[in-house]
């Protein structure tokens, strides 16, 4: 320890003058000449005294020599042995405090500086050279300071340092960079201060502030970064306000609910549903409400979904509220993953009584409907049946000709109301699927067999390409008798008398496809994207053949799409158009409706 | 062709259709029997003891299960056949009326009158 300090002592010595100690030793030195020089003459006047007795004077001034010898000699002893114990003191003073300043200025990292404005001469320390690690004493003048400083920070520098030698402050403070010996900026502390009677002479100290200036710089840094991140938070939590807000104010009931069915959060409209305070639902199993009066396999299904992790909906749940009320529910409930996993299940739920019960005022309007329009219809036709066979009346020819208009028309009638009925079953979404193998080439062969008297009186062709050993598909026979009806009719409809008709069946992998083409006055491309519409006809369709209802297609693709089929098509205007369908070979999937198609 | 001729009861509500079924079957040489309803129909089947018959479903009173239902429990009528009169959206309660047991049925609007005099010829086996 007292190593260390002494060395640091060292090398910040010559920063202090002694001037005393100097003059002490000038003081002996003259004595000592001044003896050496009296001794010297004593002696030749003693050889004088033996030898001859013509120096007297010099004997003279050998005895003066000698007298200011030892008189200096006993003053200079007094002198100095008051002057070095005073000396020693003010030594063993300055040393302890120049120690302490080196001590304080190496810890520090400070240097002492001392400049002339007027001359532009400067000391700096070591100290302060070895805080930009300069060799010593290289910077002498305030232009080699100037040199170092950051050229943004020198103005300041220059200008603090001028204000105070003009004495506009009263001390000079600055804060800059400057260069080391890497060509790297350190930042430098200045305070310093002139003395009244010489003003352009300042002094002061130098300090290495870098660090505190990184510090800040840091700290300024991480400010702005948390200034910033809090502000990203913010934005976040204001997001999810909202999104909490949109469900809290959702006019549907929403639920959060744990894959056990638990009910963790529900909105005010499920309260509003069910007549239960928020309270009375959390924790509880979201088909508390339910289990009483819905079929035990639908909630059975509901939590195989949720121990599955799997989305469910129906529309077949029938709820208790606590005052007894009931009401018809649909249920949609889906997981939220996260990484993969389930968390929770967001829960949907719907009061479907008015819908159900508009549904079935449609089905029974539609039941209705058929069995009162159909039997006037039907009285229409067997007695226009019965004029037409003339067993008993044998009609004039004109009378005759009425008969079979009003024959045909109510046919037409019949016809319309079958077709608007299976549109409103598949609307209904009640019809049923009942699937069993199938030979569709036999089945497109009998369509087109009973079509052949229209097909022979407009003379089409009709090409077939049936692939061979075709399996037989599961799908429901009578109603891919009806998609082969509708796309032949059509074709033999809109081809013009003498033109073509190809029909295929052919098995492509998992699936059993076939297309319906003809050669006639096809589809206008504007029209094209409605031709599966509901009521929906073609300019040209409408101009070839008034009578059509646009509901074949309609009914072709509920029954396709019902059976897990596609269909689709390509055409171009009076050249013709080819339906595709596409029958997957696993075939359809039984449905149990109210009533069948046809 | 001595035979006393066959026996057709038809039930069925509106008086239109019924008579001119009757007159169809009748220009056949058939002996058709009328009932404007269910009730009248099931007495009718008791006193005529028919070999077919045409019953409509949806009607006053009694309804054709019903009567159906009737039939098949009677001693003397339950081997009686029966086709069914009707329109479409009636086969979802046919096939429940029936509770199993095969039977025909018309599509009404759907048949022409000589298809339906060939269906009851064919029932009676007279052709």
């Amino acid at each position: 320890m007292r190593n260390n300090n002494s060395l640091s002592l060292k090398a910040h010595k010559q920063d202090f003058i002694i001037p005393r100690y100097r003059y002490g030793t000038f003081l002996m030195f003259v004595g000592g000449i001044s003896g050496i020089a009296g001794l010297l003459f004593i002696a030749a006047a003693l050889f004088n005294i033996v030898g001859s007795a013509y120096v007297q004077p010099a004997e003279y001034l050998g005895l003066a020599f000698f007298t200011a010898a030892f008189l200096t000699l006993i003053f200079t002893t007094v002198r100095l042995k008051k002057g070095f114990s005073t000396a020693d003191a003010i030594a063993r003073i300055m040393r302890e405090r120049s120690d302490r300043y080196a001590r304080a200025a190496f810890g520090s990292h400070e240097g002492l500086w001392d400049i002339d404005i007027k001359t532009g001469d400067a000391f700096f320390s070591d100290g302060w050279h070895k805080m930009l690690g300069l060799p010593e004493d290289s910077v002498r003048s305030i232009d080699g300071w100037q040199a170092r400083v950051h050229p943004e920070d020198k103005k300041s520098a220059v200008d603090a340092l001028t204000q105070h030698a003009n004495r506009l402050r009263m001390y000079y403070e600055a804060e800059y960079r400057i260069q080391n010996r890497h060509g790297a900026y350190v930042w430098i502390s200045d305070r310093g201060s002139s003395s009244d009677n010489l003003p352009f002479r300042v002094a002061g100290f130098s300090r290495d502030v870098t660090r505190e200036k990184n510090v800040e710089e840091l700290l300024q840094g991480r400010t702005t970064e948390l200034a910033r991140a809090r502000d990203a938070i913010e934005k976040e939590i204001q997001n999810t306000r909202k999104f909490s807000q949109a469900v809290e104010a959702a006019t549907d009931p929403i639920a959060i609910i744990t894959p056990s069915g638990n009910v963790t959060y529900a909105n005010d409209a499920r309260s509003a549903l069910l007549g239960l305070q928020r309270n009375d639902m959390i924790g509880r199993h979201m088909l508390a409400p339910y289990r009483e009066k819905t079929a035990k396999m639908e909630i059975a299904k509901l939590n195989n979904a949720l121990r599955g992790g799997r989305a469910f909906s129906s529309e077949n749940f029938i709820g208790e509220r606590t005052d007894g009320s009931i009401f018809e529910a649909a249920i949609s409930v889906f997981p939220v993953r996260e990484k993969g996993v389930v968390v929770f299940f967001t829960s949907l739920e719907q009061d479907i009584t008015k819908r159900k019960n508009i549904d079935r005022a449609k089905t029974e309007f539609v039941s209705l409907a058929s069995h009162q329009l159909r039997t006037p219809l039907t009285v229409i036709r067997w007695h226009s049946e019965m004029l037409l066979k003339g067993q008993r009346y044998q009609l004039a020819d004109a009378v005759r000709k009425y008969v079979l208009e009003i024959y045909n028309a109510n046919r037409r009638m019949i016809q319309m109301i079958n077709a608007l009925l299976n549109v409103s079953r598949i609307d209904l979404g009640v019809f049923t699927i009942n699937p069993r193998p199938t030979d569709l080439t036999a089945l497109m062969e009998s369509v087109i067999k009973e079509m052949a008297p229209q097909i022979i009186s407009k003379q089409l062709h009709i090409a077939k390409h049936f692939g061979r050993g075709l399996p037989e598909v599961a799908v429901d026979t009578e109603l891919f008798r009806m998609v082969f009806q509708n796309l032949i009719s059509n074709a033999v409809k809109y081809t013009s008398a003498g033109g073509a008709i190809s029909v295929s069946i052919a098995h492509e992998g998992e699936h059993i496809t076939f297309s319906v083409s003809d050669d006639g006055i096809g589809i206008p491309k504007a029209q094209q994207p409605r031709v599966f519409s509901k009521l929906f006809r073609a300019d040209n369709a409408r101009e070839t053949e008034p009578d059509g209802t646009g509901l074949g297609l309609y009914v072709v693709r509920a029954v396709m799409e019902a059976s897990g089929g596609t269909i689709r098509f390509e055409s171009d205007e009076r050249k013709g158009t080819t339906f595709y369908g596409i029958i997957p070979m696993i075939g359809s999937k039984r449905r149990e409706g109210v009533t069948v198609l046809g | 062709m001595t035979e006393s001729p066959k026996k057709v009861l038809i039930i069925e509500d509106d008086d239109a259709l019924r008579s001119v079924l009757a007159d169809a079957l009748r220009a056949e040489y058939i002996d058709a029997i009328e009932a404007k309803d269910g009730e009248k129909g099931l007495m009718a089947a008791e006193q005529s003891l028919p070999h077919l018959i045409l019953l409509d479903i949806l009607m006053p009173r009694m309804d054709g299960r019903a009567v159906f239902r009737a039939i098949r429990a009677h001693k003397d009528l339950q081997h009686v056949p029966v086709s069914f009169l009707t329109n479409l959206s009636d086969l979802g309660s046919i096939s429940e009326a029936l509770g199993g047991e095969k039977a025909d049925y018309i599509v009404k609007s759907d048949w022409s009158i000589d298809e339906i005099v060939r269906h009851v010829k064919e029932k009676l086996g007279t052709k």
